[in-house]
């Protein structure tokens, strides 16, 4: 009788349940965990998907079965598009775009820095993925999260969780992976090149560009109005300075919350039986090339410009088109200092890093134009 | 599906070219008549 209830017991725990699949995705679960705290990549995204990796491999825990808790903020939240929308409400509420409106052709940059999008989007193709999962891999090229997520939900449901990984694994590596780069396609002449202070912005230009940019991309991608309305609705809170708590709340609560909810749904994606195959590994591949290629687009379009230009550009700027924001723009200033230690690049940076953000935006919306 | 790809990797990326082109006209356009508004203001 006794042993019988242990015995029953026994049968309920998920001890009797545990495979070596879901030890290792423990492990990587703990690897990102690691990551976050010991290194500083990207916190604040990586606590919360290690730690749903952990919980979605406890074998039998209900969590991400019809109606359970990760399973309804997966639905709600990342399904529906919402989250990724509410998360560049946020960002746009924390972005200056003064440096990009001081000097527009940067928007350039930023859309070169999508050659990597198209690259690995052909990659894919080579790779057997049909034509929907190869945009959603190729958008990783972009370093933008939430648009990954964006468009991988609405083309390829079924990989978002590995294209978000590779995403944000990716944009926390961009001080490993983009200075090489720079460095193979610049000669220390060009990485001293120093720029011309950027004009002042005035407050009038600050408060019309969110409305001009929202009218110009809405009626050029419509499919792009989700993201880039809500960035420039966040923005326009930041710049107009009467709806303050609107903007503390864009800026804090409502992107912690989200944060939250999208770092536990996205984890929540990597379960032992999904991630363990042959694809994941193909995507984080095609995701270094589409992000080496961005970072190589970006350099490369500012060193012909400068073949035309009187004041020149430094091609370091080019690698921030990637819209890994404020990331990339640091390792430009970084990689800027150790040729001329008096130069500095970072709100010249700024320009194409918040223009790779619109341009990431507009290519997923592309996209889904062509093809949902 | 080639075909496809290629269509679309080629309006794609041409038209995030296009678009931002576009863009980068607009906030020229917008600052110049910005600066102007500012003027006319300060003169007042």
């Amino acid at each position: 009788m006794g042993f019988d209830i242990f015995h029953e017991l026994f049968l309920k725990t998920g001890i009797i349940h545990l495979t070596i699949g879901h030890v290792f995705m423990w492990l990587i679960g703990f690897l990102f965990i690691f990551l976050a705290i010991k290194k500083n990549f990207e916190p604040l995204l990586l606590v919360p998907i290690g730690f749903s990796i952990f919980l979605v491999n406890m074998p039998i825990a209900p969590l991400t079965g019809p109606g359970e808790l990760i399973n309804l903020f997966f639905k709600y939240g990342i399904e529906t598009e919402i989250i990724p929308c509410l998360i560049f409400l946020g960002v746009g509420a924390l972005t200056d775009f003064g440096p990009m409106i001081a000097n527009p052709k940067t928007l350039l940059i930023g859309a070169s820095a999508q050659l990597g999008v198209y690259v690995a989007f052909f990659g894919s193709i080579v790779l057997g993925f049909t034509v929907k999962e190869a945009a959603s891999i190729g958008i990783i090229g972009g370093a933008d999260g939430p648009t990954s997520i964006y468009l991988s939900s609405a083309l390829a449901p079924h990989m978002i969780g590995m294209v978000a990984i590779a995403a944000y694994s990716y944009m926390s590596m961009v001080p490993l992976i983009q200075p090489p780069i720079m460095k193979l396609l610049t000669t220390k002449k060009e990485r001293k090149i120093r720029m011309k202070q950027l004009r002042p912005v005035t407050k009038t230009e600050k408060i019309v560009f969110p409305i001009v940019a929202a009218i110009v991309i809405c009626l050029l991608v419509p499919d792009a109005a989700p993201l880039l309305g809500l960035l420039m609705l966040g923005n326009l809170f930041k710049e107009c300075k009467v709806v303050d708590r609107l903007l503390k709340t864009s800026q804090n609560e409502l992107l912690n919350i989200v944060t939250i909810i999208l770092g536990i749904a996205v984890g929540a994606t990597m379960k032992a039986e999904v991630f363990l195959k042959p694809q994941p590994i193909f995507i984080f591949i095609l995701g270094l090339f589409a992000f080496a290629f961005s970072t190589a687009g970006g350099i490369l379009l500012t060193k012909t410009m400068n073949l035309f230009l009187k004041e020149k550009i430094n091609p370091l700027i080019g690698s921030a088109g990637v819209s890994a924001v404020p990331m990339a723009a640091r390792v430009s200033e970084r990689v800027g200092a150790e040729a001329d230690p008096k130069n500095h690049l970072l709100m010249h940076a700024m320009g194409p890093n918040v223009g790779g953000v619109i341009g990431t935006a507009v290519a997923a919306g592309m996209f889904l134009g062509m093809l949902k | 599906m080639w075909d496809e790809a290629i269509r679309v990797a080629t309006i794609g990326f041409s038209g995030v070219f296009a678009v931002l082109v576009i863009l980068t006209i607009s906030i020229k356009v917008m600052s110049y008549f910005c600066k102007l508004i500012d003027k006319k203001g300060g003169k007042r």
